[in-house]
């Protein structure tokens, strides 16, 4: 090797010399004298960053991390009361003041649904004053998945669509048939379809989001 | 899988200060330095698990913390490096006087260090301060190793020749006339 070649194998990393650099340095004064001086400018190097340091920068580091996992804790609490809230709120605002029997509603705002013909809702109407079952309640409870829909229903087939993709096994009523709409009503039925029925929970409408809080 | 200890605190007491030192070398700015290790430190704290031995830690978080880094700073802001194809802006090995002063006084190496460009400075300091080969430094940096090496030639190169027009102690300065290569000038 050269002193060429072994002066810029020292300027690329003097610590970290190719044997046949030591090996020239070795027997070269002028090589010597300057790979001395780079580690004594390495030296200084070092120790310049090593005095590089910010006082009661671990304290405010610590402090950050605190308030950060307590904004979240924060966020939390509040999205988990006002959840809570919305639900209660629909719950009071059905049934003319009667508590539903069975079958809480969960509330979703603006769940894509469809609306009953106007002959069916009237059909419901009737028979939930026949079997004298305020608006919104419900007599239907136990545990399974049950589904209210309708053929022409382009959303019922979403959402049942949903439940197949997932493996969730379901029982269907059709509204058409007049078993289908008596169970429907029974089912606290009236606001649209579809309408699942998860234990003591009540969905109207269909998104993937409704379902898989009440499915998961 | 080895993981750093589950309590922040404990990971801030292991790496906040070198992070720091690094920070501060990349941006050169105390405030901004501090805010990158807050967030490399906050947002990493929870994605450790992919780090598969403690030994690989620290250069995750350099990692990291350089890409944080990267964000803050505009296309237009980056400094154009020269291509390792093209010599013609560098200096020949001729030009630097031979005799170089040693740089005793911290100022003067201060001075020096924060004259280098970004990317020339970046690896002096993750070679000298955190001893990584140029190998490590190419992972770090996200580099070819010849890159890596370049940069750090021409890192030295340029601290020698600023001590050499600057130096602290006059009896010790070696003027040498800048020779440069008759292909083209420096860009």
């Amino acid at each position: 090797m050269n002193c060429a070649d072994a002066r810029r194998a020292v300027l690329i990393d003097p610590q970290r010399l190719p044997l046949e650099a030591r090996e020239h340095i070795q027997t070269c004064a002028g090589c010597r004298e300057e790979f001395g001086g780079w580690l004594r400018r390495d030296a200084a190097l070092l120790q310049t960053v090593r005095t590089t340091r910010r006082d009661g920068l671990a304290e405010r580091l610590v402090l950050a991390q605190r308030l950060q996992q307590r904004r979240r804790r924060f966020a939390a609490v509040a999205a988990a009361g006002l959840t809570a809230a919305g639900v209660g709120l629909v719950v009071r605002s059905l049934g003319d003041g009667q508590p539903p029997i069975g079958g809480k509603l969960v509330a979703f705002a603006n769940l894509p649904k469809s609306e009953l013909p106007a002959s069916t809702a009237s059909r419901v109407e009737q028979l939930r004053k026949a079997r004298g079952i305020g608006a919104g309640a419900s007599s239907v409870g136990g545990s399974g998945v049950r589904i209210y829909t309708a053929k022409w229903c382009a959303i019922c087939k979403q959402a049942k669509t949903y439940l197949n993709s997932h493996g969730i096994a379901f029982d269907e009523s059709d509204i058409e048939t007049e078993k289908g709409l008596q169970a429907y009503t029974d089912a606290g039925g009236g606001d649209g379809i579809p309408l699942l029925l998860v234990g003591n929970k009540r969905v109207v409408g269909f998104s993937e989001q409704a379902y898989d809080a009440v499915l998961r | 899988m080895i993981k750093p200890s589950g309590h922040f605190e404990a990971l801030v007491a292991a790496y906040a200060d070198d992070l720091y030192r690094y920070a501060y070398w990349l941006c050169r700015d105390y405030h901004q330095a501090e805010d990158l290790v807050q967030e490399t430190l906050l947002r990493s704290w929870r994605g450790f698990g992919s780090v598969r031995a403690a030994d690989a830690v620290k250069a995750w978080l350099l990692t990291t913390l350089r890409r944080e880094f990267l964000r803050t700073v505009a296309p237009g802001e980056r400094p154009q490096l020269l291509s390792l194809d093209d010599e013609d802006g560098a200096l020949a090995e001729a030009d630097l006087p031979h005799y170089l002063p040693c740089m005793d006084d911290e100022i003067d190496v201060r001075r020096a260090l924060e004259r280098l460009p970004r990317p020339y400075r970046e690896v002096l300091i993750l070679q000298v301060y955190f001893g990584y080969s140029t190998e490590e430094l190419a992972a770090i940096v996200g580099a070819t190793e010849a890159a890596v090496a370049n940069r750090l030639l021409r890192a030295r190169k340029a601290l020698a020749l600023q001590q050499a027009l600057n130096p602290s102690s006059p009896t010790q300065a070696v003027v040498v006339p800048l020779k440069r290569r008759q292909q083209g000038g420096p860009k």
